[in-house]
C-alpha cells in the first residue's frame, strides 16, 4: 500500500521531469542561430518570398507558446517531425535505432550492475585478505582506460587475431548458418554483442563494484549484524543479509551510471559500428539533421529519466523506510 | 526446579561437581588495534547459575559489553581471547561456528545495547522471526504461531509483526527483540543495556517484563547496565567492572548494602537511591581510563579519593571480605570507614591523594 503511494508521487515526478525535459530541448533548438527554413537547405538560398510561405505553412509566424504547443501536441502522437537528410517522419528513423541502443545498454548496466554487486560483496566479505587488494586493482584498471581504447584493444584481439567474433555491426547482411547452434533465433546479434557488451562492462563495472563493497563493509559492523550471528544465522544467510542491506548505496548510484553509460553508449556506437541512437545523433549533428537529432537526444534523455525512475521505484520496493517520506 | 537437560549433560561430563550455567575463568580479552592494542577485559572470573542472575555495571568503556559479546562469541575477528568462557559445561571458546549455531540464540540469546538498529531495517519483524526460526530448522508456521504468542506475552500487538522497525518505538523494538530471544525458551539471557536510550516509564516496563520472565521461565539474566539501580532491581548478584577488571563483586544486598571498593561507594553515590531520595546524586570526577593506554596497578587510583601510594605501586587482588563477597581494593578491609567518610562534601569532585 505505502508502495503504490510511493509508486505514484514517483511517477508524478517522472512526468514533470518529462515536461520540463520537453521543454528545454525546444528552447535550446530555438537558440540555434537560423530556423528550419534556412537549415533546411544549409546556406539559406531559399528565395526570400518562399521561405516566408514555409514559415506560415510550417507555422515559424506564430508566437513561441503557439508552437510550443503544437510540438507537444504532435510528440505526444509520435510525430516528431520529417528527417531533413532521410526525407523519412523522424520516429520511422528514430524506432530502430532507440530498439538498438537498448539492445545493447541494458545488458551493459544490468551486467555491470549484477557482477559488481557480486563481485563488491565478495571483496567485502574479504576485506582485508590478498585477494581483496588484488581483484579491486583488476577492476578499476579498466575503468581508468578510455572506452574507445579498450574497445580497439579487444577487437584486435578477438576479431582480428582470433575470429571469435565479428568486427562490428548488429547482423551480417548474409548470414548462413553452418550447424545447429548457429541457426539458434538472435544467435547472429548475440555474436555482434560480445564484444561491445564486454567493453562496456569492463568500462563501468568498478564504480558499482567499490560502491558496494564499500557499503558491505559497513553494513558488516551494524548492530543488526551482531544481532544475526547472535541469533544463530548461518554464514550463508549472513551473507545474503549483509549483501541485501548494502545494495542500497548501489541501487542509488546506477541511476547515475545510467546517465554517464549514455556518454560511453556513443563512443561503444562508433568503435564498434553499432546502429544505435549514440551514432545517429552523431551523424545528424554533423548532417544539420536538426529534427532527428532534436528527437535524438530527446530520447536519450527520456530514456535516462525512466530508468531513474525504474531504480527509485526498486528503491522503494527494497528499502521500506524509503516509501513513508 | 531446573533444567533437567542441563542435569544430564552434567552427568555424562567429566565433572562432577556443579557446573554453572556460565563459567568465566580468567578471561583476557584484547583488540587488535593500530597502535597498542586496547586491552578491554582483563582476567575477569565470573559465575552464572541456571536460573540466577548477575548484573554486570560500571561506567561506558569499562568492558561490559565485550564481555557480553565474548559469552556467544560474537567479539569482531580483531579481538583475541584468553581465558576459558564454558557453557552449562562446554568450551566455548574452542567450539566451531557449527557448534556455536548450536547454543546462540537457541540455549542463549542476546539483547544488544542498541535496539535502535538491532532489529533488520528492510525486513518485516514477522520475516525476522522466520528467519530466526529457519536458521534452526523450525518452520514457518510453528515460528509464526509462537511470534504472535511470544508478541502478547511481551504486550505488542501481533499485528506489529507486519511492520518494519522503522515503524516501531524504540520501546516497541526492545520489546520485539526480547519476544524474539524467547523463540526457542532459552536458558540464558545476556541483555546488554537494554534500558539504556528509552524514557523513565518504558525503562520501568522493560525492567518489570524481564523480572516477570526470569521468574516465570526459569531463565538465567546477565543483565548489563550502568545504571547500579536498575542491576539491583533485578539481580541477585553484581559484578562491578571497572577497565576491564572486576572492583568488587557478590550478592546485590551485600555489594549495595555495604559497598567495599571506593568506586562502588562512588558509583552508588552517583545514582539517586530509592531508599534515600533525599540524598543527592553525586558523580564520579574525571573519566574512565583509556584501555589502550598502560593503567596504574590499581586502575582506579587516578580518581580515587582514597588513594595512597601503595594504590600505583602494587596491584590490588580480589580478596574475599566475607562469604560469597570480595573487592579488588588495598584498603577493603577497612571498607567501613571510607562508606561513612565518602558522605564528605566535596569528596568526589576531583579528589585524589598520593
Ligand atoms: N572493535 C573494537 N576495536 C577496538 N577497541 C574496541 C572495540 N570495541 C570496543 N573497544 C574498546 O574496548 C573498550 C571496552 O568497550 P565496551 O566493551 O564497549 O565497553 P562498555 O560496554 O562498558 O561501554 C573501550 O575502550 C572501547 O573503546
Ligand atoms: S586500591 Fe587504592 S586506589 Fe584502588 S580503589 Fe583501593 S584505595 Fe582506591
Ligand atoms: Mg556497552
Amino acid at each position: 500500500m505505502a508502495f503504490w503511494r510511493y509508486a505514484g508521487r514517483r511517477g508524478l515526478h517522472t512526468a514533470v521531469t518529462l515536461l520540463l525535459l520537453v521543454g528545454f530541448m525546444f528552447v535550446l533548438f530555438r537558440m540555434i542561430p537560423g530556423d528550419p527554413t534556412t537549415m533546411m537547405l544549409g546556406t539559406g538560398e531559399l528565395p526570400a518570398e518562399a521561405q516566408q510561405r514555409l514559415r506560415v505553412l510550417w507555422g515559424l509566424d506564430r508566437p513561441l507558446w503557439q508552437q510550443f504547443i503544437a510540438y507537444a501536441l504532435n510528440l505526444l502522437q509520435g510525430n516528431l517531425g520529417m528527417s531533413f537528410y532521410f526525407r523519412r517522419p523522424v520516429s520511422e528513423v528514430i524506432a530502430p535505432m532507440l530498439a538498438n541502443t537498448v539492445l545493447l545498454m541494458a545488458p551493459v548496466v544490468i551486467l555491470a550492475i549484477v557482477i559488481g554487486v557480486a563481485g563488491g560483496s565478495w571483496l567485502g566479505w574479504r576485506r582485508g585478505g590478498r585477494a581483496e587488494e588484488i581483484g579491486a586493482v583488476l577492476a578499476l584498471i579498466p575503468r581508468a582506460l578510455p572506452v574507445f581504447w579498450t574497445g580497439i584493444v579487444l577487437l584486435a584481439l578477438f576479431a582480428y587475431q582470433f575470429r571469435w567474433f565479428p568486427i562490428g555491426g548488429i547482423r551480417e547482411a548474409f548470414f548462413f548458418p553452418e550447424n545447429w547452434w548457429q541457426r539458434l533465433p538472435f544467435f547472429d546479434i548475440t555474436r555482434h554483442l560480445v564484444l561491445p557488451v564486454a567493453t562496456g562492462v569492463l568500462a563501468s563495472v568498478a564504480d558499482p563494484l567499490m560502491i558496494q563493497r564499500t557499503a558491505l563493509l559497513e553494513v558488516r559492523h551494524e548492530d543488526f549484524m551482531v544481532l544475526a550471528r547472535a541469533r544463530g544465522l548461518s554464514g550463508r544467510a549472513q551473507r545474503r543479509l549483509a549483501r541485501r542491506n548494502a545494495i542500497l548505496p548501489v541501487l542509488t548510484y546506477s541511476a547515475i551510471m545510467v546517465g554517464f553509460a549514455f556518454g560511453g553508449q556513443v563512443l561503444l556506437e562508433v568503435v564498434f559500428n553499432w546502429p544505435g541512437i549514440g551514432r545517429l545523433m552523431v551523424d545528424s549533428v554533423t548532417q544539420r539533421d536538426y529534427p532527428v537529432a532534436q528527437a535524438a537526444f530527446l530520447m536519450m534523455a527520456a530514456v535516462v529519466v525512466f530508468l531513474n525512475l525504474l531504480v527509485d521505484l526498486a528503491y522503494g520496493w527494497l528499502d521500506p523506510r524509503i516509501r513513508g517520506g | 526446579m531446573g533444567r533437567f537437560t542441563l542435569q544430564s549433560r552434567i552427568d555424562c561430563g567429566d565433572r562432577t561437581t556443579s557446573v554453572a550455567l556460565l563459567e568465566i575463568r580468567e578471561l583476557s580479552i584484547r583488540y587488535r588495534t593500530a597502535g597498542a592494542g586496547v586491552q578491554a577485559i582483563d582476567g575477569v572470573s565470573l559465575e552464572l547459575e541456571a536460573g540466577g542472575s548477575l548484573g554486570l555495571v560500571g561506567e561506558s568503556g569499562c568492558g561490559k559489553s565485550t564481555l557480553a559479546l565474548a559469552t556467544l562469541r560474537l567479539l569482531p575477528p580483531q579481538a583475541e581471547l584468553a581465558g576459558t568462557i564454558r557453557f552449562a559445561g562446554q568450551d566455548v571458546g574452542g567450539m566451531k561456528e557449527r557448534q556455536l549455531r548450536q547454543i546462540r540464540w537457541r540455549r542463549a540469546a542476546y539483547v544488544p545495547q542498541s535496539a535502535q538498529n538491532a532489529l533488520v531495517p528492510v525486513h518485516s519483524l514477522r520475516a525476522q522471526f522466520r528467519a530466526t526460526a529457519a536458521a534452526h530448522r523450525m518452520r514457518a508456521t510453528e515460528a509464526d504461531r509462537r511470534a504472535a504468542a511470544l508478541m502478547r506475552r511481551v504486550e505488542l500487538d501481533p499485528a506489529l509483526l507486519e511492520r518494519f522497525p522503522h515503524e516501531l518505538s524504540g520501546g516497541m523494538r526492545q520489546r520485539a527483540i526480547i519476544a524474539m530471544a524467547l523463540l526457542f525458551e532459552p536458558e540464558l539471557l545476556v541483555a546488554d543495556e537494554p534500558t539504556t536510550g528509552l524514557d523513565v516509564i518504558v525503562q520501568r516496563q522493560t525492567v518489570n517484563l524481564l523480572r516477570d520472565l526470569r521468574a516465570e521461565r526459569n531463565l538465567a539474566l546477565l543483565f548489563i547496565s550502568h545504571d547500579i539501580g536498575v542491576v539491583a532491581e533485578l539481580c541477585e548478584r553484581i559484578a562491578v567492572l571497572y577497565a576491564g577488571r572486576v572492583m568488587e563483586t557478590g550478592a546485590t544486598a551485600d555489594v549495595l548494602g555495604s559497598p567495599s571498593h571506593p568506586y562502588t561507594i562512588g558509583l552508588r553515590r552517583s545514582f539517586p537511591d530509592i531508599r534515600d531520595p533525599e540524598r543527592p546524586a553525586v558523580s564520579i570526577a574525571g573519566h574512565p581510563p583509556r584501555l589502550a593506554e598502560a593503567l596504574a596497578a590499581c586502575p582506579f587510583a587516578p580518581r580515587c579519593p582514597f588513594a595512597q601510594p601503595v594504590c600505583v605501586a602494587v596491584q590490588p587482588p580480589l580478596v574475599a571480605i566475607a562469604e560469597g563477597h570480595a573487592a579488588a581494593c588495598h584498603f577493603a578491609g577497612d571498607a567501613a570507614a571510607m562508606r561513612s567518610a565518602a558522605n564528605r562534601p566535596g569528596l568526589w569532585d576531583g579528589a585524589r591523594a598520593a
